[in-house]
């Protein structure tokens, strides 16, 4: 096992952060006002565009993607290594700069992809020049997806789609969804243009984080040809299982930069806040929290670099994967309410990153399957439940 | 359309720095890319590419093997790179290093001599126009902009006021003021594709330059921190502070 981060690797994070320093902190500050108050609009969504088109022209999109098709192949740990950086940096508006899950191009698409489906969908992905969505929950369907209703019936030279989605990422920016649909037998995936007649885009879903990423989304009799299904019809889960569980990783590398990003400044909070005529760092209270959020930022990140090294070994990970989204956005969501208690009053104040960390750490817990789902997966590989 | 450009690999600007006995930087650990020669690198990529071919070669003096920063302007696109490295060479004076990168770039075939007009550690700012002398090529200094045509070199020289045009014949060298391009980033591909470009490691008696005493011309002899900003002046308005402000910019000799 060696963790040692390859010159290779440890070269690209220093170019990403310095991208991050010259494309995007700027951006930031120019926009801080409408970032602070109202979040990413889509107004900032579409800034955010901007760095996305800017790190495909420097060649930082979709990395972790084979060479074949224009990704960099790196593997399962350097991809921790480059996330820890983007989410580390603290800065907000790269969240589509490395072409991550759901917006950018997948492992699915590339080993079952048809060649229409390379040419028309996969390679303008990792051209940043289409993005995605993933539709899978359902009013009836959140951790239990044989609940899904949304029905795609077989007609000529194609499937009618019926249903209903939502919380779904990017819905309302995306060029196109891949949706998972009931058919006889199983569950298949099917790739649907956004313009399709029948497919329809609800409202943003206001959130917690303050994206307006989420919307839910429609099919009413909707065409889609046979050419757009993925892989082979009825395996939709098995497919989900095998290409797309690896997001799980990412989360965990994203909620560890973020806890990178918070002890730093929790550190820095309590050696330059007086009070009482001292840092606040001098109490033994602060220097706890301070030493809790550090090991368990050890601990989950020790986790994260075994789980994605196992993986690029081949190794099945499926108990390992759990256990570490558990852990690690369990962790962030503990450091980033410390770190709200070391910031005090300004910690709850929109003005402070730290205020916003708090609530994007929340739903770490909960989207790529609830902590709950991790515990109960943990449990059945350990041979308990049925 | 041979280029040579001079790279310097620096302790990062961002990292705390430690000063040695004899009052020079520490140069232990990585170092880095002089952001000041990142615009040199870009200006030579830029030029090999209008010239539709030709050879980037960097040309770097460094401690301890240091290729990091040589490997980000590698990964940018340059072809190849020399380091001079020497157990003698710390602490090197600016005479001494003109001497060695001029024995360095003498190892190539060259139209051009790029550099910076100096770097964000030493701040001496000699070394590109003790090169040119040394190699006795023209020696354009403060390019703002360069332009070649055929064998005639024309730059933007940068003045307070604005800038000169200034003209010479290849081969020649240019000193480039920082921040007059915006340098590309080492892509994932071009950081893969350096580690196979030639990096040729020599020392000064590789060389065959003599050196004679390294520092025997220079000498550092303290250091002190700069002094602490005094307080400003502070000019409540009662209506007439755009008087006093402009008779303060006028004692100042600013207006
Ligand atoms: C910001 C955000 C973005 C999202 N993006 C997408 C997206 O792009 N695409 C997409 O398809 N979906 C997306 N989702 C949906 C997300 O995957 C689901 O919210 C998640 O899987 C949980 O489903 P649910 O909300 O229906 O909760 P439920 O399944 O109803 O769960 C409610 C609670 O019950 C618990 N629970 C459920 N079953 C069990 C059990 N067997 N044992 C113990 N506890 C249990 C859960 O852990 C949870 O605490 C997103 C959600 C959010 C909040």
């Amino acid at each position: 096992m060696d963790f040692t981060v390859p010159d290779e690797v440890s070269d690209v994070c220093d170019a990403i952060a310095k991208f991050i320093d010259r494309e995007v902190r700027p951006l930031e500050e120019e926009h801080h006002t409408e970032l602070v108050t109202e979040g990413i609009t889509p107004h900032l969504y579409e800034v955010a565009k901007g760095v996305m088109a800017k790190s495909v022209e420097a060649g930082f999109y979709g990395l972790g993607m084979p060479t074949d098709i224009g990704g960099g192949g790196l593997g399962e740990l350097g991809m921790c290594f480059v996330r820890e950086t983007v989410a580390g940096s603290g800065a907000f508006l790269t969240m589509l700069m490395m072409g991550d899950l759901p917006f950018g191009p997948n492992r699915m698409l590339y080993e079952l992809g048809s060649e229409h489906q390379r040419e028309k969908y996969l390679l303008p992905l990792i051209a940043g020049e289409k993005t995605t969505c993933i539709a899978l929950t359902e009013p009836d369907a959140g951790s239990d997806l044989s609940g899904v209703r949304t029905r795609a019936e077989r007609a000529d030279g194609g499937w009618i789609l019926n249903g209903q989605k939502l919380f779904i990422t990017n819905a309302p920016y995306c060029d196109f969804a891949q949706v998972f649909a009931t058919t006889e037998g199983g569950h298949t995936i099917f790739l649907v243009d956004k313009d399709t007649p029948g497919f329809v885009v609800g409202p943003i879903q206001r959130s917690m984080g303050d994206d307006h990423l989420q919307s839910e989304v429609y099919f009413d009799d909707c065409f889609v040809p046979d050419e757009n299904v993925v892989g082979e019809a009825g395996h939709a889960f098995v497919y989900a299982a095998r290409f797309l569980s690896n997001e799980r990783i990412a989360i965990s590398s994203t909620a560890i930069g973020m806890a990178d990003w918070l002890v730093n400044a929790m550190v820095e909070q309590a050696q330059t806040r007086f009070q009482f005529g001292n840092p606040i760092g001098h109490n033994q209270a602060i220097q706890w929290m301070v030493a809790d959020s550090k090991m368990e930022l050890y601990a989950a990140r020790s986790m994260c670099y075994d789980t994605a090294w196992h993986a690029d070994e081949g190794d099945n990970v499926m108990d390992r994967v759990a256990m570490t989204k558990l852990f690690a956005t369990e962790m962030v969501g503990r450091v980033a309410d410390r770190a709200v208690q070391v910031f005090g009053g300004m910690g709850y104040m929109r003005d402070c990153p730290v205020e916003r960390f708090y609530r994007l750490a929340r739903v770490m817990r909960i989207a790529g399957g609830t902590s709950e789902i991790q515990r109960l997966m943990i449990a059945r590989l350990a041979g308990l439940g049925s | 359309m041979n280029i040579v450009v001079l790279v310097k690999q620096i302790p990062d600007p961002a990292g705390p720095q430690e000063l040695n006995a004899d009052h020079t930087l520490k140069r232990e650990g990585k170092l880095i890319l002089d952001e000041s020669d990142s615009y040199g690198v870009e200006i030579a990529l830029q030029l090999r590419e209008s010239a539709g071919g030709g050879d980037v070669t960097l040309v770097s003096m460094a401690p301890n093997g240091e290729t990091s920063g040589l490997r980000t302007a590698l990964a940018m696109g340059a072809d190849d790179a020399i380091l001079v490295g020497d157990d003698a060479l710390p602490g090197a004076a600016a005479l001494t290093t003109a001497k060695v990168l001029a024995g360095a770039i003498g190892r190539k075939q060259y139209d051009l001599v790029i550099g910076a007009v100096e770097s964000s550690d030493g701040y001496v700012g000699v070394v590109p126009a003790m090169i040119a002398e040394l190699l006795g090529l023209p020696s354009l200094t403060f390019a703002k902009k360069i332009d070649i045509d055929g064998s005639v070199i024309r730059i933007e020289r940068q003045t307070e006021a604005g800038y000169d045009e200034v003209e010479g014949a290849l081969p020649a060298l240019v000193s480039v003021t920082a921040g007059v391009v915006e340098p590309r980033y080492p892509s994932f591909k071009g950081i893969m594709a350096a580690k196979k470009k030639p990096l040729e490691q020599v020392t000064v008696a590789d060389l065959g330059v003599s050196v004679p005493g390294f520092n025997g011309n220079e000498e550092v002899t303290s250091v002190e921190d700069a002094p602490a900003r005094a307080a400003g002046e502070k000019i409540e308005d009662d209506g007439t502070a755009f008087e006093r402000i402009v008779a303060f910019l006028d004692e100042q000799k600013v207006l």
